[in-house]
């Protein structure tokens, strides 16, 4: 059995012992320190100073050249953002392309799992990072791939004669995009809980004569509910979120795909092209606010599920 | 093995010099924007340091600081156009020290409306009889000098000379023969022109050069005025071409559909600056050699109007100190010497741009770098086409203001022109749309403004 204290290296008659316990909770918190410095620079402290942001506004007079004097409006840009129907129309847009991409990402996600799962583990692995693929594609890459894969002139589908990049086709192409993006993240992290069901339990199935259909539907999917909450989670909040791929569309079909199509692009037009910060943080909050309760209701959805 | 309280020890040390460093790295940044605090001893050359996102800038720069002794150019390279203009920004609102100079980002009245912009007005004063009127007006407001003047490259029209055979038509001089060549090709699923639905900037380029005027200041006012005369004339032409669908609708954003469609005989003409020539050169192999160059379409016929519009002006940031501010007129006027201009040249391509919008007495030789910059077997007649650009670099027109707020209207007529292309609104509306969203926007950020 280890040592519950050990001596301090400097230590002479009288040096103090620190205890075991307390300096193995040190070294667990260093591993703690990096993420919870940037933790804290770029998620805590904007959140603080945006409540002093949003309290005010700039404002110039006569012919507005030169800088702007700050003035404070209290909660003005809060009940503005509140009452601006172009953001909930916005939210409208990308709420009804949740309900669609949310449930059909997770659905074919969980079939991926499921498929990866029922081959070897070396074939698993291959597919593993071949579907992950996506994902730790750079955004910037993304686009121009997407662009050559629906390009009329260069697209290896212009056979079909499909025009991807119509106004009328737009949502269908954002929501491959999105799709594509999203599945190898999601089929991880299922995969990943479904490497934990224990063997005996899929070969006690089996020698009761369960199909491996049953096994997945009965036994696999139910240990996968956990990490399907957090993947859906995920996609709501990245649905809400979403920016890419509207924002990719929008040169190609600036007449379906407005400044404001999206909150999210919404509020990048208010505050790095309008030049209003203020409001832009006043509808960032909102945005925050609304993805809260989006995320209380996941985490309640799944509190019912697990009931069931 | 390391005994764990030494362990404790350093990872607090580790800890604690990573704040200091933090901190020294936060400190260093505090400076004011007081530019003659960079400067040398009073017996040295003026330093200044300039900003800017062109990677061969440095090799004109060192010849400029062994050229002389008064002034030393220090180059700050930025990643790109967007990178200067956010680390700008965020030197600006820091409060920290700015540059002496910045590569134009953004269009003047945006940097004097932000209060990015010194006032020049006298320093300037040694350069402007190098420049032509619309140069000197594309960085002078109100009667004074916030930016370095230039003009945009000068736009002309290239026309596809199997098309006008094919029609027995003589290339356009005119919109309205623009528009009698689009309803003859469109009998053969043909289209004149093409309008992309994310770029209204040749419907912009037609109103300037219809003479519209959308900003204009009238005592302690904005005037908008998206309703002139000039503006009319340049939807009616665009309104024409979109209703009788005689204009193709390809993306920029998507290059090898739109150099394979403006390759493939269907299209009758487009309008350029002069660099565009060599990338459809390169592109467009099949329609090589058979484009005549003409000069941008008469709006009004007699008048042969060169559209500029300039969204990018380069600037001295307010709080620059006089003596620094002449140290950049100095470079800038060493850049606008044939030893200065011709130090510009990139190595790579040994290329050099067309220098428009210069006098006589800069005593450039334009017509040596037209013949550079005019790619091989590429127009259908070369010295035809050479006069054409020389006209366009020369005549290019200044002036045309994008008023306080151009970032935030301008992808609102985006919105409207994608609407208008698409003929889901018509264009007149989407202009009347325009105005109405800039009016609000104004007023909103406590501009006094009126419609004109």
């Amino acid at each position: 059995m280890a040592d519950s204290t050990v001596a301090a290296p400097s230590g002479g008659p009288g040096a103090r012992h620190v205890p075991w316990r307390i300096l193995q909770a040190a070294k667990g918190a260093s591993f703690v320190v990096p993420f919870f410095c940037g933790f804290v620079f770029f998620v805590i402290t904007p959140i603080i100073m945006s409540f002093r942001v949003v309290a005010y506004n700039k404002q110039k007079s006569g012919l507005g050249l030169g800088e702007a004097k700050e003035t404070f409006v209290g909660l003005a840009n809060i009940v503005k953002a509140a009452g601006d129907t172009t953001f909930w129309v916005g939210f409208g847009r990308v709420a009804l392309y949740g309900i669609i991409m949310v449930p059909l990402t997770q659905f074919l996600s969980m079939c991926m799992a499921l498929l990866i799962d029922s081959v070897k583990a070396r074939t698993a692995g291959k597919f593993r990072i071949l579907l992950l693929l996506p994902y730790m594609t750079p955004g910037v890459v993304q686009t121009i791939i997407w662009i050559y894969l629906y390009s009329p002139t260069t697209s290896p589908f212009k056979w079909t004669g499909i025009n991807f990049f119509d106004s009328n086709l737009v949502w269908f192409s954002m929501g491959q995009m999105a799709v594509w993006a999203g599945l190898g993240f999601n089929m991880l992290i299922m995969y990943g809980s479904l490497q934990s069901i224990p063997g005996e339990v899929i070969e006690a199935a089996r020698l009761d004569g369960a199909s491996e259909v049953r096994i997945a539907f009965s036994i696999k999917v139910p240990y996968m509910v956990s990490s399907v909450t957090f993947t859906t989670l995920f996609a709501v909040i990245g649905t809400l979120q979403l920016f890419d791929q509207p924002y990719f569309f929008r040169s190609i079909s600036p007449q379906t795909i407005t400044k404001d199509f999206t909150p999210a692009m919404m509020i990048y037009n208010q505050a790095f092209q309008v030049g209003n910060i203020n409001y832009a943080t006043a509808l960032s909050l909102l945005l925050a606010a609304v993805l809260c309760v989006a995320s209380i209701g996941v985490y309640v959805l799944q509190g019912k599920v697990n009931k069931v | 093995m390391m005994k764990p309280m030494k362990s404790v020890k350093r990872i607090t040390a580790v800890v604690a010099s990573a704040a200091c460093l933090l901190g020294a790295a936060a400190c260093g940044n505090t400076s004011s924007n007081d530019s003659s605090a960079s400067s040398s001893t009073s017996n040295g050359p003026v330093e200044i340091e300039a900003w800017g996102w062109d990677k061969n800038a440095h090799i004109a720069i060192d010849k400029f600081n062994k050229s002389q002794n008064e002034v030393k150019v220090k180059y700050v390279l930025q990643a790109s156009n967007t990178a200067t203009q956010q680390n700008f920004r965020n030197a600006f609102e820091a409060k920290s020290k700015l540059p002496d100079f910045v590569q134009g980002f953004a269009p003047l009245t945006t940097n004097v409306s932000n209060g990015w912009a010194e006032d020049i007005t006298d320093a300037i004063q040694p350069l402007l009889p190098k420049y032509t009127d619309a140069a000197k007006a594309n960085a002078s407001l109100d009667g004074k000098y916030y930016g370095l003047p230039g003009v945009a490259d000068g736009t002309y029209a290239i026309f596809n000379t199997d098309v006008l055979a094919k029609y027995g038509v003589d290339a356009p001089k005119t919109w309205d023969d623009v528009i009698a060549l689009g309803e003859k090709m469109k009998a053969d699923g043909g289209t004149v022109m093409n309008l992309a639905g994310e770029d209204p900037s040749g419907f912009m380029q037609i109103a300037q050069a219809a003479g519209a005027k959308w900003f204009s200041i009238d005592g302690d006012n904005w005037v908008v005025n998206m309703q002139d005369e000039g503006t009319d004339k340049a939807v009616d032409i665009i309104q024409t071409l979109i209703d009788g669908d005689m204009v193709s609708h390809q993306t920029y954003q998507d290059k090898p559909a739109l150099y394979n469609y403006f390759d493939s005989g269907k299209l009758g003409m487009t309008t350029l600056a002069y660099w565009s020539s060599t990338g459809y050169k390169t592109n467009m192999p099949n329609t090589s050699g058979k484009w005549e160059a003409g000069n941008f379409p008469q709006v009004v016929a007699g008048k042969d109007n060169v559209p500029g519009i300039i969204s990018q002006v380069a600037f001295i940031p307010k709080g620059t100190s006089k003596e620094h501010q002449e140290a950049v007129i100095k470079w800038i006027n060493w850049q606008n010497t044939p030893e200065g201009y011709e130090a510009g040249r990139d190595p790579d391509t040994n290329t050099l741009g067309v220098p428009a919008g210069r006098t006589d007495k800069a005593n450039l030789d334009v017509e040596k770098y037209i013949d550079e910059a005019i790619p091989d077997k590429f127009y259908s007649n070369d010295d035809e086409a050479k006069k054409v650009i020389l006209n366009a670099a020369q005549n290019a027109m200044g002036g045309f203001d994008l008023g306080p707020d151009y970032d935030a209207w301008f992808p609102e007529l985006q919105d409207q022109w994608g609407k208008a292309v698409a003929k889901q609104i018509t264009l007149k509306d989407a202009i009347k749309n325009v105005q109405k969203f800039i009016v609000n926007d104004l007023k909103d950020k406590g501009i006094n403004v009126k419609e004109g």
